[in-house]
This record gives structure tokens, C-alpha cells and sequence, in this order.
């Protein structure tokens, strides 16, 4: 199965849904209150490219994962398949 | 002759044919209400008509002082079928004054002395009325009030007061009185012409459109009403009527003194009903019927009751709208319920009923002439058997349209005549005849305390106020007036909450005009009006936040210091929030405790922080603070207006030699955070942007995934360790919602 997120449609994490179509994701939505971001074997955000400040950084995955978070750290997210 | 005579413009009169068949039916006769009082007022003629705390007045005396009132009346110009404005409280006046009324003809128009400008002004030239019956003693100045009256409607040609001193200028009631010599009186009154098909007075609707509508009712469906109430209540010449709502209401009309008077019984008048009046009144006029109305009432009936050591067996009934099982329960006594409309319809419970019928419906139609049907709301078909709908009824006293409003008139009815409350009923067989059970409206009315307030009259008003986009009205549940107001408003652009609330409404619908039972006992700013899936208010949604108690922001956080200078030169003297208030106690009951001081300074709107200093106490070492997350977890944040605020404080905190620790942009709020001298964490915000209902719903479905998984790890399934496990769930929530 593709990893996937979810991202609320707020405008502190629109940066994720920008970034996400700028890196050639999948993104779909607004569908009921949320994008969702896809991509076939892994998902990628990189920190600096989509200029979120720590604090929304931590929280990004919010919305919710389909995956498994193979990486997390201040720089840099990656979700792979399960 | 079938049908009136001398029909009056506005006035919808039943067709000819409909009368004819009450008629033969035996419901309407050719006799007139007020012919019928003068026949109960010369048979009864010693008897006691009228008692209470200002005195007693036999049938012989109501009758004189009435021939007198409505010579007076004659006299002072008003003409036969002239409209009457009434302002006059419970009282032996209002009495003389409406009867006075009767005789001479003239069409009292039911208003309460609590309306104002907007409603007595509205009505009185909607009406054309010609005269104005005004309270003297009244805590407002109603003569002042009529004399403006006068000025801005041209028809009010008259002016009486009752009760109050006299004043230059405006005739009192008791001075005509005493003017009027009852025999010239009696020959003036022969004179008016009596039409039992002829309207006797205006009731006021409960209304569902922006303005009040006026209620017609006839001479004679008026008097087959009060006696169908006297026999189907069995009330008896030697019964005293204790039932203090407002006289010029339908209920009290129809149902109290109304058939009273017929009967030769006595009706109390109480013009202040307090406590004390009330147990006076059981002492001393010995009610055999009292009304109390909601459950609250009976309580405090109990507790006069006993007061007054009422006689056991006295009392035959107390009607209540919802509570004869609690009746039953604390008096020991049979509760009588009704449900009634001033558009002409009344159902009862009695004694004769199941004890299911009387507590848990309304009862059922007095007599076989009222039809009752139940609509699917919005249509004209019958529900099912069993199933809520909207009560429809026809009968002899059941209007065919209200004064003068064509359009109203034109939603108000079924094709086939049936009047639409706009009530809900279910109905249901008991012992083989149909009740009915109140299940709620679908008019748009706050009935509070037995006044109904309309709400979009006072919704239209609010809309322009100063700062309002929307206003919306529901009633919330109150013990002792079944429902009080409570507004919800959006606010326009520019305009802050701390504008909005209960005094600057009243302060608007006072100066509009609007009678004070209907200005809202609660405010809500909303960022947004909940609305239905057709867009509109949705006012269930309105009605379930309404009936919830509500909080409005912290009055204050707490915590202990033992460094009692340090806090107060550090929040009074280096942040300048002014110290206002401080406890200092000695111990506080308990064995041990110590001796302490707790102190409170403003932090805005209301809100302070407040400190405690225990005297002697040593400061135990799980309450040293230490700057990590799990003792910073405890923290106040106190809330700025906007962005520019929130770096003033900044800038301020550090001139101030206060660190700065943090500057957090989170995701609805903006934060600075400081350490006071005790090491607490001090966060400062302003929030960023309002929540939605998206928010709310992520929030619900975020901790919905989290506390699975929590109940998960407790019952000793998967263990609980990381966020991921609450993010897989949640879009694992996500794909079932979506099935």
C-alpha cells in the first residue's frame, strides 16, 4: 500500500500541500476537512525546503499516517510503505 | 339571526354556515358574554365575587361599579365597538375597567402593562384604537407613557389611568366612577347595541411572525367556552379561585375568572403576588382552586400551604402545565393539567381521568364539538398513530383568522380550516379516549413564564444594533419560568465581544421600545451561526448549547510560593498588574492547616492570578519547581489582543530585565514565555486565528485515536509508547468514516 497523510486544511499547514505538489506527491482533497499527500514507495518532506518552524514541524503527521515512519528527526520526514 | 350584524374591517368572522351548525349543535347561542355576567351578577347579588388583600366586592357591587365604569367610559367619548388598549396589572380595577368595557361595548385589546412603545404602539394603530387604560401606581410611569402615546398614535382620543394619584390632565378611573350616578348609567348602557356574533375583545397571539397578531374573540363562543371550563371542571358556586397569572390573559379569562363569575364562585385578586401574599390568601379566602404553574411554583405553593396550615381537603385542585405527578407527590392534592391557545382551544385533565392520563398528557378536548387533528409538520397529512405531529384544530371557538393579516391568515390554516398551532402533540389511547401529550413547538416562541415571546420579533431588532451580523433567540430551561431568553449573536467586523451583552441589550430594546420580558437574559457571541443542512439557523443546535451552563473565560489560576516579596514586587511592580485583592486567614477549619495568605492580581477581562503564602509552612520538595517539561507542563498563559500587543510585552519584559525565553509561532496561537521568581512558566498569547469546525473535529478524532490505543495498552494489548500509534489510527479512523 502507498504511505499516505493526512493534512487538516489550515492555513499553518498549507507549506505541506505546496511542498507536496512541488515534489511531484499525489495530493488530493480538501475532502472532508483534510488534503491527503501520497507517493508509490515513500513519502519525503524535507524541513528547510518547506520552511516550517519546529514547533508545526513536530505536529506535521497530525492528520494522520498511513505507514510506517521510518524517520523523524529535526530535518527530515520519511514514510515508507508498511 | 345567525352571523353579526355589524361586521367590523379586519375582524374575520366564521362563515354563516359554520356558526349554523354550532349553533344547532347548541354550542353557540343568542346569548352574549356580557349578558350572561349581568344575569350571574343579579343572581348571585350578595355572594362574593372578588376577594384578596385590598377587600372584598359582592356580585350587587361588581355590578354597579361595572354599569358605572362603562357609562364612564361612554361618556368620556369612546363609542360601542371602539378598541381599548389595556395597561392595567391583576387588580380589582382591571376587572371593573374590562367588564365596564363589556357593557359599553367597547373591544378591550389584551396587552400587558409591561409593553411599551413598540408593542402598544404598533397595535394601538394597527387596531385604530380609541381609548388607553393605564396603571397609576405601575413602578413605570404609564400615564406619562400613555400621554406620549397619545401623541405619536392620532386614534387614541382617550386616556384613563386606575390606581395612581390624580394627575392634571388625565381622568382616573375612580374619580368617573365616583362621578357617575348608577341609574343614568344603567339607561346609558341600554342603549348599546349587543350582537352575541360580535368580537368582545382582542387577544394578543403568541405570534411566530415579526409582529404581534390581534386574536378576535366572539361574545358567544367566548361564553360557550367558560362554560364548557365550569362543567367540565365541575367548578361550583361555592368554589374560591386562587390563580395568580396575569388577569388579561386568555388562560386566566377563559379558564379562572371568566367561568368563575358565571358560576357565582369568588376569584381572588392579588395585584403583588409575593410569599407573604400568598400565605395571607390561603389563611384568609380559602381557596378551594389554586394554580401554580410550574414545578418550582408547587414547591413554594407546599411551602405557604403550610404556613398557612390550610385546611386538609380544602383545596379540590392546582392546575399546573407539566407537574400534577409532582403535585400529587408534595401537596397530596389532584393536579389539574391545561393546555390552551388564546386562538380558542383548551384541553384539561380532571379528576375523573387515569392517573396516567392526568400525569402524563395534557388531556383531551372538552367537548366532541373540537376537532383535533396531528400534521406531519409542513404538510397536511395525518401522522401515524403514535408519532409526534403538529396539532391542528377547528371547533366553535377556534379562530378563522387573526385581525387584519391576510397574509398570516393565509399560512395559519389547513385548506379545510383546521388553525395550525405550530405545537407538538402525540397522541395516545387511554381507557379507550384519545389524550394528548405536549411534545414541544415548531413556532419559533419562548414561552417565558407564561408570556410567549416571539423571536423574530426581537431577532429583526438585534440585527441592527451596533456590532451585530446575526442575532438568534432560544429559550433556555429555567426551574421556575420553564424557559428564560438567551440570544446568540455574530458580531460584524471591527466589533469586539466585550461590547456585546446583556445590559447593552436591554439598554437597545429598552430605547426600541420592546416590553422587558422579552430582552434576552443571556448573550453568546458566536464566530459563526450553526445552520441546518438547508442553510438555515439551527436552532436545535442553539437550543442544546443554550441549555448547557456556560463558562466565560478563567477567574483565576492558583498556585503556592514561598517567596511572598519576590511574587508581589515581581508581578505588581515589574509587570504592573495591579494587586486587587488579598485573603489572610487563620488556618482554614481544617486541623493543621496553616495560617495563610492568597492574593489575586488582574491579568485582564476579568481574569486574575492569584498566589498562596503559607505561614510557617516548609516548602515540601515535590512542589520546587525545576524548568523541564514535566513541572513546565503546569503553566499560566495569558491571552493579548493581537500580534503588535504580544511584542510590546516583549519588548516591555525585556526592558524590564526579564528574559525572554521563547517566541513560538504554534498553530492557533502566538507565544512569548518567561519564568516569574518562583520558576513557574509564564506564556503570553495571542491566538492566531479562530477554530472551526474542522479543529473540532480533528480534536475529537486525534483523541479518539489516543485513547484507544491508551485502553489498548491498560487491557495489555499493544503498548502505548510513541504518537505514531495515534496517527495510524487516526487515518485508520479516517478510511472508516469514509465507509
Amino acid at each position: 500500500m502507498m504511505p499516505k497523510v493526512y493534512v487538516l486544511d489550515v492555513p499553518e499547514f498549507r507549506p505541506l500541500i505546496d511542498g507536496a505538489r512541488s515534489t511531484g506527491c499525489t495530493v488530493q482533497g480538501p475532502a472532508g476537512g483534510y488534503f491527503t499527500i501520497a507517493a508509490p514507495r515513500e513519502l519525503v518532506f524535507a524541513r528547510a525546503a518547506l520552511g516550517l518552524k519546529p514547533a508545526l514541524w513536530y505536529s506535521s503527521l497530525s492528520g494522520g499516517v498511513e505507514g510506517r515512519i521510518a524517520q523523524f528527526d529535526r530535518d527530515t520526514i520519511r514514510i515508507a510503505a508498511w | 339571526m345567525t352571523g353579526v350584524t355589524q361586521p367590523i374591517a379586519g375582524v374575520v368572522y366564521p362563515p354563516r354556515e359554520t356558526l349554523q351548525r354550532y349553533v344547532e349543535a347548541g354550542a353557540l347561542t343568542d346569548e352574549t358574554w356580557v349578558a350572561a355576567l349581568q344575569r350571574s351578577f343579579k343572581e348571585n347579588g350578595a355572594r362574593i365575587a372578588v376577594d384578596g388583600p385590598e377587600g372584598a366586592l359582592t356580585y350587587a357591587q361588581l355590578d354597579g361599579l361595572t354599569d358605572r365604569a362603562g357609562a364612564a367610559l361612554l361618556a368620556s367619548g369612546l363609542r360601542p365597538l371602539d378598541r381599548v388598549v389595556f395597561q392595567l396589572g391583576n387588580s380589582k380595577e382591571l376587572l371593573i375597567a374590562f367588564i365596564g368595557c363589556l357593557k359599553a361595548g367597547l373591544i378591550p385589546i389584551c396587552t400587558l402593562a409591561a409593553h411599551r412603545e413598540q408593542e402598544i404602539g404598533y397595535l394601538a394603530r394597527h387596531a385604530k384604537a380609541r381609548g388607553h387604560l393605564v396603571q397609576g401606581d405601575d413602578k413605570f410611569d404609564l400615564v406619562g407613557f400613555g400621554q406620549e402615546m397619545q401623541r405619536s398614535v392620532p386614534s387614541l382620543d382617550v386616556l384613563i389611568s386606575a390606581r395612581g394619584p390624580a394627575r392634571a390632565d388625565v381622568p382616573r378611573l375612580e374619580d368617573l366612577l365616583e362621578q357617575e350616578l348608577r341609574s343614568k348609567a344603567i339607561a346609558r348602557l341600554q342603549d348599546v347595541p349587543r350582537d352575541p356574533f360580535q368580537a368582545a375583545l382582542f387577544q394578543l397571539s403568541g405570534g411566530t411572525t415579526g409582529v404581534p397578531k390581534l386574536i378576535p374573540r366572539f361574545q358567544n363562543e367566548y361564553l360557550h367556552t367558560m362554560r364548557e371550563v365550569a362543567r367540565y371542571l365541575d367548578y361550583r358556586r361555592d368554589d374560591v379561585m386562587f390563580m395568580p397569572l396575569p388577569m388579561i390573559h386568555n388562560a386566566s379569562m377563559a379558564c379562572a375568572w371568566g367561568p368563575t363569575l358565571l358560576q357565582g364562585g369568588t376569584f381572588v385578586v392579588v395585584p403583588q403576588i409575593t410569599e407573604q401574599a400568598i400565605v395571607q390568601v390561603l389563611k384568609q379566602c380559602k381557596p378551594t382552586w389554586i394554580g401554580a404553574g410550574v414545578k418550582q411554583a408547587v414547591l413554594k405553593l407546599k411551602a405557604a400551604m403550610d404556613a398557612a396550615q390550610v385546611e386538609p381537603g380544602r383545596v379540590r385542585g392546582v392546575w399546573t402545565i407539566n407537574a400534577a405527578k409532582y403535585t400529587r407527590e408534595v401537596l397530596d392534592l389532584p393536579g389539574c393539567h391545561t393546555f390552551g391557545m388564546s386562538e380558542g382551544f383548551l384541553m384539561f385533565t380532571r379528576d375523573s381521568d387515569s392517573r396516567e392520563a392526568r400525569e402524563e398528557t395534557v388531556g383531551k378536548p372538552m367537548s366532541g364539538l373540537d376537532e383535533v387533528r396531528l400534521l406531519k409538520p409542513g404538510t397536511e397529512m395525518d401522522v401515524a398513530p403514535g408519532e409526534i405531529g403538529e396539532l391542528a384544530v377547528r371547533g366553535p371557538s377556534v379562530i378563522h383568522g387573526y385581525f387584519d393579516a391576510e397574509e398570516r391568515n393565509r399560512q395559519a390554516f389547513t385548506r379545510d380550516g383546521f388553525y395550525r398551532s405550530g405545537d407538538l402533540m402525540s397522541a395516545r389511547v387511554i381507557d379507550g379516549a384519545k389524550y394528548y401529550a405536549f411534545e414541544g413547538r415548531i413556532k419559533d416562541v419562548i414561552d417565558r413564564g407564561g408570556e410567549k415571546v416571539n423571536c423574530e420579533e426581537i431577532e429583526l431588532a438585534l440585527g441592527e444594533a451596533q456590532g451585530i451580523a446575526e442575532a438568534a433567540l432560544v429559550g433556555m430551561p429555567d426551574p421556575g419560568l420553564g424557559e428564560r431568553i438567551c440570544a446568540f449573536v455574530t458580531l460584524r467586523p471591527g466589533c469586539s465581544p466585550s461590547e456585546v451583552g446583556v445590559p447593552s441589550f436591554a439598554r437597545f430594546l429598552e430605547k426600541r421600545g420592546f416590553a422587558k420580558f422579552k430582552w434576552p437574559e443571556r448573550v453568546e457571541v458566536l464566530s459563526a451561526m450553526p445552520t441546518t443542512k438547508f442553510g438555515k439557523i439551527d436552532k436545535a443546535e442553539l437550543r442544546r448549547l443554550a441549555s448547557t451552563p456556560a463558562l466565560s473565560g478563567v477567574h483565576h489560576t492558583a498556585r503556592p510560593t514561598w517567596k511572598l516579596r519576590e511574587t508581589v514586587e515581581f508581578y505588581r511592580d515589574r509587570l504592573g498588574l495591579k494587586l486587587v485583592h488579598a485573603i489572610s486567614a487563620k488556618g482554614w477549619g481544617p486541623e493543621g492547616h496553616p495560617d495563610f495568605l492568597h492574593f489575586f492580581f488582574d491579568s485582564g477581562d476579568g481574569s486574575t492570578i492569584a498566589f498562596f503564602y503559607y505561614i510557617g509552612a516548609a516548602q515540601p520538595e515535590y512542589l520546587v519547581h525545576r524548568p523541564q517539561w514535566d513541572c513546565d507542563s503546569v503553566h499560566t498563559a495569558w491571552k493579548v489582543r493581537s500580534e503588535e500587543e504580544l511584542l510590546r510585552w516583549k519588548r516591555f519584559l525585556e526592558g524590564a530585565g526579564v528574559a525572554v525565553d521563547m517566541h513560538i509561532r504554534h498553530e492557533i496561537v502566538e507565544s512569548i514565555y518567561f519564568r516569574d521568581p518562583n520558576g513557574y512558566l509564564i506564556e503570553i498569547g495571542r491566538a492566531t486565528r479562530a477554530t472551526s469546525v474542522l479543529d473540532h473535529r480533528d480534536a475529537e478524532l486525534t483523541l479518539a485515536a489516543a485513547m484507544e490505543a491508551e485502553t489498548e495498552a491498560r487491557s495489555g494489548g499493544q503498548t502505548f509508547t510513541s504518537i505514531e500509534t495515534v496517527w495510524q489510527r487516526k487515518a485508520r479512523l479516517h478510511e472508516e468514516l469514509k465507509a
